[in-house]
């Protein structure tokens, strides 16, 4: 049944805090045709005043509930990476279960969570076992704490153990949250994860709606699960064989994919592991030893030796111990688990084929994955001819870029992609609260986006970002001209932005 | 117990080394043919008398006056005996053979080479070398109003940790005032080079030994540059460590034999002396050393020389890369005089051509060219040791130590006819390294003015005259401990430089203040208004510091004798900002006193501003001959540490992690971490 394309999508950006929530409608004329969203998260253990999450919700159904129908429709709902920031709001009994009570059609998930395909299978392995470790590494150092004596270093463990703390969020395993949900990291081997059960929630909402699909890079979404005139491209997370090796031997050109980069790390690992097994996390086994069995003293032989009372144990020089130290590259493994997670992002990019003009929605997608989006090639069926589609133009068909992981330095690649997005009706749109993480947004990206944007760029929550100010004063590099046409497209709500897209 | 062996008649002399073996470079070339000859050697350094055992167990622990070597390995939770070097089988066969699975050759090759690199500065610097104190802030006592008194604790000894760490990484820990070695597995790009899985020590490796003790050694010198409060702060750091462990490669003459016969000559060719940590780069991955001073492999592995571009200095910011542009220079500079000297050889060698012909190089000409290399490669070193009480106290520029090393240099050897000065002008100018407010880039323009006056002349000859008991002071004791003492006594004791300096300079038209580009604007409330202390070490005063006072005694080229006595002040202001965009403006009327004001009232907006002054007496002519300065009252260097601190906080540091992993893992790590993980690939 041939019908008219679709001729506008309007995107909702909620500005309930520091995490990312996006509703899509794409519209037939008046009519709303198909509706898709994208993510529905907040940054682990906060919560907005402003906008609380009940008012998202609450517009959501209002918005997709259609006249004599009992439940509000969801075409599509795309989860694009297992971070608390994206999909928190799926978790079934952290809060009420929201989404139960909306028809949902299709589930869209990266490959990378596809239980059914292998290499996925080995990658969440690993990724799990890499908070694992991180939370028993955590757990010690938190105990680390308060014993140093030193002030400046105490200070700077705190600080630090709460970035720790922080990157663990991502996946709901703050150890704040521990210690009250009673999960103990040593005993039972299996870590609950909050993320892990808001995604089985998602997975539970397409079997029992109209099923999951899991997308792989370099294909399209079949047409029958969309609507007339759009095109949705899947970009990543990249696949590549190198990811099961379990330790990436890298050369001279370094590029980390979805692997975690143990380089290094090895020993570091085993032992924390050990740590982990052991029941009080103290007993001490030198058998991992560089040098193997009785090399050396005990801790408790070294205590009574008169070297180390007048050396290593004299009270006055407690300051200069170093019992923790060998645990501080949890922050470095920290930040690569967190990099190795943000490039599972499933990442579209959805064509009006009646104007060619495109949507970019990489999730958190990192370096690794923008540069992988340029190996594939799409043949795309128009006007009767076949047409082959790189990820180049894509970028330089972008007219609305979701900002990849809310404006950090790694995650938008500058030649291979934000330099390529050179449509004239470029806009970008972030979500992201301030003061949430030293660093984001990145000052040199935010420019470069005001450039290639033309200061169309649209903040759901940040206040030193206010997108009102967009509608007051014209940005100085757009013509009064484009600021009016910008402007009639824009609403801004306390509870929302919305920008429409018209083909 | 019976001590009284070595001082009688018929004992012999105290010996004037101690002779340890180990690595001239890492394990990694002895397991290649072509460097297994050269790869291990004997260590000469000075003897000491090493912390006595009384029970008998063992005769000493590896303890001396300068370090203290603990080898706790906390991960695995082990004590590794200590190295017990006055056994008498370990005098008479220079210690343990070097092996990687014996932790006591560990402890005895981390000694050998620290103490090496100790060596190598006290004879440049021409007194002995001093640890950065451990600075206790003592709880504020209640009720009271003024301020505790910040203590400063001498440390004897850099404590030193040979396996506290698994990771591929080192550290010289500025709190803890120790050095921290891991090991780590490897995994090597290519199994030839590097046997997967195998441990890699770094405690085992000349270059990253050097390195770390250069950060302690910089860090007891000048503890202000630990500040990033400019692009280049760290930046130097990094470099001067790298420096410093590229040069010590020269003084291992077969090594230096090896590579000079192995590039017949021309060190410009890729050769192991230029070349840093072999095994490291090799285990984490990579296909060569970890850092290269002269060139670098292209993107097929193929080694290709460094070019210098004149932009790098503007547009490389990550610290240790920034770092590499200062190595170059001084590695460029050192190339340059070497190629000049060893051109003569060549012409002798060659009956004039200047032409090598084919084949191996006679002996006689490498070993002519050896000495040559040894020997420009150690004048270069020792410029660029002494150098460094030519740098202002804080807030250091690769201009500003360029101007250090010109002034240096021509302190020693006013003539210059080897044209070293040029050489090193040259260098960092082809990086487009400039020093700011000079005329020119001429040699004479760097130089800092002598004499630079300000001082009322009978002030200055009074002060000089003062400083001479400082000479008396601390000329003869031999004790590091006793020279702290006395220099401390000097200071701030009863008719102390302090004191003298508060009668007779501080709020008077002595013109102090001019000379120094401190403050001392008058009454408290004067003071205050303008961000600094009032009466906090001073009584009637604006507060400032005095940092270092050092004794320089040395022999010049020519052979006469320079005595100098090198002062730093410092003064701390809190500085407010008014921010709109990009444009940033001091707040004039709102500089606060930051040890006053809790932390939580400085504003979003603030740095915590130095300005300070090394002043270089002449105590011969009884005048101030240098006056190297850092103005507390610039306004154009506040905003330019603002925005520099600003950027770091938005983001080329770790994105989440933000200052706390650098103020635990140690801002003088060998490796950093973010700069290898992201391989390359930044978004903007």
């Amino acid at each position: 049944m041939a019908t008219d394309p679709v001729t506008s999508v309007k995107v909702k950006m909620y500005r309930h805090g520091f995490g990312d929530c996006f509703l899509l409608s794409f519209f037939r004329a008046e009519m709303r045709v198909f509706t898709m969203l994208v993510d529905c998260g907040i940054k682990h253990n906060t919560s907005s005043k402003e906008v609380p999450i009940e008012e998202v919700i609450r517009d959501l159904e209002s918005t997709l509930i259609a006249e004599g129908e009992a439940k509000p429709r969801l075409d599509v709902l795309v989860a694009t990476h297992e971070h608390w920031d994206h999909i928190s709001f799926f978790h079934p009994t952290r809060w009420p279960d929201y989404f139960g009570k909306f028809d949902i059609g299709n589930v869209w998930l990266s490959w990378t969570e596809d239980p059914r395909d292998r290499e996925a299978v080995a990658i969440n392995a690993r990724l799990r076992r890499g908070v694992d470790i991180l939370g028993i590494a955590a757990d010690l150092l938190q105990r680390a704490g308060a014993n140093e004596s030193d002030v400046g270093t105490r200070r700077a463990r705190q600080a630090f153990n709460a970035s720790m703390d922080g990157v663990l969020g991502f996946y709901g395993v703050g150890l704040r949250d521990t210690s009250e949900s009673g999960i103990d990291y040593k005993t039972n081997g299996s870590i609950s994860k909050l993320t892990e059960e808001a995604l089985k929630n998602v997975i539970h909402l397409g079997q029992t709606g109209g099923g999951v699909s899991y997308l792989s890079p370099g294909t399209m979404v079949a047409p029958q699960m969309l609507t007339e005139g759009i095109n949705v491209y899947v970009l990543g997370p990249p696949r590549n064989r190198k990811i099961n090796q379990s330790n990436p031997a890298r050369g001279a050109t370094k590029q980390t994919y979805l692997g975690i980069d143990n380089s290094g790390l090895t020993s570091f690992i085993d032992r924390v592991l050990e740590f982990g097994e052991s029941d009080n996390g103290q007993t001490m086994d030198d058998s991992n030893g560089p040098f193997g069995e009785d090399a050396g003293q005990s801790v408790e032989d070294a205590q009574n030796d008169p070297y180390y009372q007048t050396s290593y144990y004299k009270p006055e020089e407690a300051y200069r111990r170093i019992e923790h130290n060998w645990l501080d590259i949890a922050g470095q493994f920290a930040l690569q688990l967190d990099g190795a997670i943000n490039n599972t992002s499933l990442v579209l990019a959805i064509e009006l084929t009646q104007s060619g003009k495109v949507l970019l929605f990489p999730g958190d997608a990192q370096v690794g994955s923008w540069l992988s989006w340029h190996d594939h090639e799409w043949k795309v069926p128009r006007g009767g001819q076949t047409e082959t589609v790189k990820a180049k133009d894509l970028l330089e068909r972008t007219v609305l870029y979701k900002v990849s992981h809310h404006g950090s330095h790694n995650a938008t690649l500058a030649e291979q992609g934000l330099e390529m997005m050179t449509h004239p009706e470029l806009v970008a749109m972030m979500a992201e609260k301030e003061n949430s993480y030293s660093g984001i947004p990145h000052t040199p990206l935010m420019e470069r986006l005001h450039r290639m944007c033309k200061g169309r760029v649209i903040v759901s929550a940040d206040i030193n970002y206010p997108p009102e100010k967009l509608v007051e004063s014209r940005p100085a590099e757009l013509s009064a001209r484009e600021w009016k046409a910008f402007k009639d497209e824009l609403v801004v709500e306390p509870v929302f932005v919305e920008y429409t897209v018209r083909s | 117990m019976k001590t009284k062996s070595s001082t009688s008649k018929s004992a012999p002399p105290i010996p004037p080394f101690r002779k340890l073996r180990g690595y001239a470079c890492d394990p990694s070339l002895s397991t290649a043919l072509a460097t297994v000859a050269v790869n291990e050697l004997v260590y000469k350094v000075k003897w000491e008398t090493l912390r006595k055992c009384s029970d008998g167990s063992r005769f000493s622990w590896p303890a001396g006056d300068y370090l203290e070597i603990v080898d706790y390995d906390p991960a695995t939770g082990c004590f590794y005996e200590p190295v017990d070097l006055d056994h008498p089988h370990m005098l008479v066969q220079d210690g343990h053979a070097p092996h990687v699975s014996n932790p006591q050759f560990h402890q005895q090759m981390v000694y050998a080479v620290m103490m090496y690199t100790i060596k190598n500065f006290e004879l440049a610097l021409g007194r002995k070398i001093q640890w950065a104190p451990n600075i206790r802030i003592p709880e504020k006592i209640s009720g009271e109003s003024k301020r505790a008194t910040v203590i400063f604790e001498f440390v004897p000894r850099l404590r030193v940790y040979p396996h506290a760490l698994r990771q591929a990484n080192a550290y010289y820990d500025p709190i803890k005032k120790a050095l921290l070695f891991g090991y780590f597995s490897a995994t090597p790009a290519n199994p030839q080079l590097q046997l997967p899985g195998a441990t890699v020590f770094t405690c085992l490796s000349h270059d990253i030994i050097a390195h770390e003790t250069t950060h302690a050694i910089l860090d007891g010198l000048h503890r202000r540059y630990i500040n990033a409060t400019h692009p280049d702060t760290r930046a130097f750091h990094e470099a001067f460590a790298d420096i410093v462990a590229l040069f010590q490669h020269f003084s291992f003459p077969e090594v230096l034999k090896h590579q000079i016969a192995q590039t017949r000559g021309d060190l410009k060719r890729q050769n192991l002396l230029g070349q840093l940590a072999q095994q490291f780069g090799k285990a984490i991955g990579g296909y060569g050393s970890l850092r290269d001073a002269i060139g670098g492999l292209d993107e097929e592995g193929n080694w290709v020389p460094q070019v210098p571009d004149p932009s790098d200095y503007a547009t490389v910011m990550e610290f240790h890369k920034r770092g590499g542009i200062l190595v170059g220079a001084v590695f460029d500079a050192f190339l340059n005089i070497y190629q000049r000297r060893v051109q003569k050889l060549m012409r002798i060698a060659t009956g004039g051509t200047g032409v090598l012909p084919a084949g191996e190089l006679h002996p006689d000409l490498v070993d002519a060219m050896a000495d040559t290399a040894a020997q420009s490669a150690s004048e270069v070193l020792r410029i660029c040791i002494r150098a460094l009480d030519y740098c202002p106290p804080l807030d250091l520029s690769f201009g500003d130590y360029l101007r250090a090393i010109i002034t240096a240099d021509f302190d020693m050897l006013p003539d210059d006819s080897q044209e070293y000065r040029v050489a090193f002008v040259e260098a960092f100018q082809r990086r487009g390294i400039s020093a700011a407010g000079v005329k020119s880039m001429a040699v004479e323009d760097l130089q800092y003015p002598s004499n630079p006056g300000g001082l009322d002349l009978a002030f200055e000859n009074s002060l000089a005259m003062f400083l001479r008991q400082f000479k008396n002071a601390v000329g003869y004791p031999t004790s590091r401990e006793e020279i702290h003492d006395e220099t401390n006594r000097f200071v701030n004791g009863v008719d102390g430089l302090r004191q003298f300096l508060e009668t007779r300079f501080l709020n008077s038209e002595g013109g102090f203040a001019d000379l120094t580009g401190l403050m001392f604007p008058g009454d408290q409330a004067k003071t205050e208004a303008l961000g600094l202390e009032y009466g906090y070490l001073t009584k009637d005063a604006a507060s400032y510091v005095i940092g270092n006072v050092w004794l320089a005694n040395r022999v010049t080229a020519d052979g006469s004798i320079v005595s100098h006595v090198v002062v730093t002040v410092v003064q701390k202001r809190g500085v407010r900002f008014l921010v709109d965009g990009d444009d940033v403006s001091v707040d004039e009327d709102n500089f606060f006193v930051p040890d006053k004001v809790p932390v939580e009232e400085w504003g979003e907006h603030h740095v915590i501003f130095n300005g300070g002054c090394t002043l270089i007496f002449d105590l011969d002519t009884l005048r101030v001959r240098y006056a190297v300065k850092k103005d507390i009252n610039d306004y154009a260097r506040m905003i330019r540490q603002y925005k520099y601190e600003h950027d770091l906080q938005s983001g080329i540091g770790q994105t989440y992690f933000s200052g706390a992993m650098t103020a635990l893992a140690g801002p003088f790590a060998f490796m950093h971490s973010h700069s290898s993980n992201d391989g390359g690939c930044h978004g903007h």
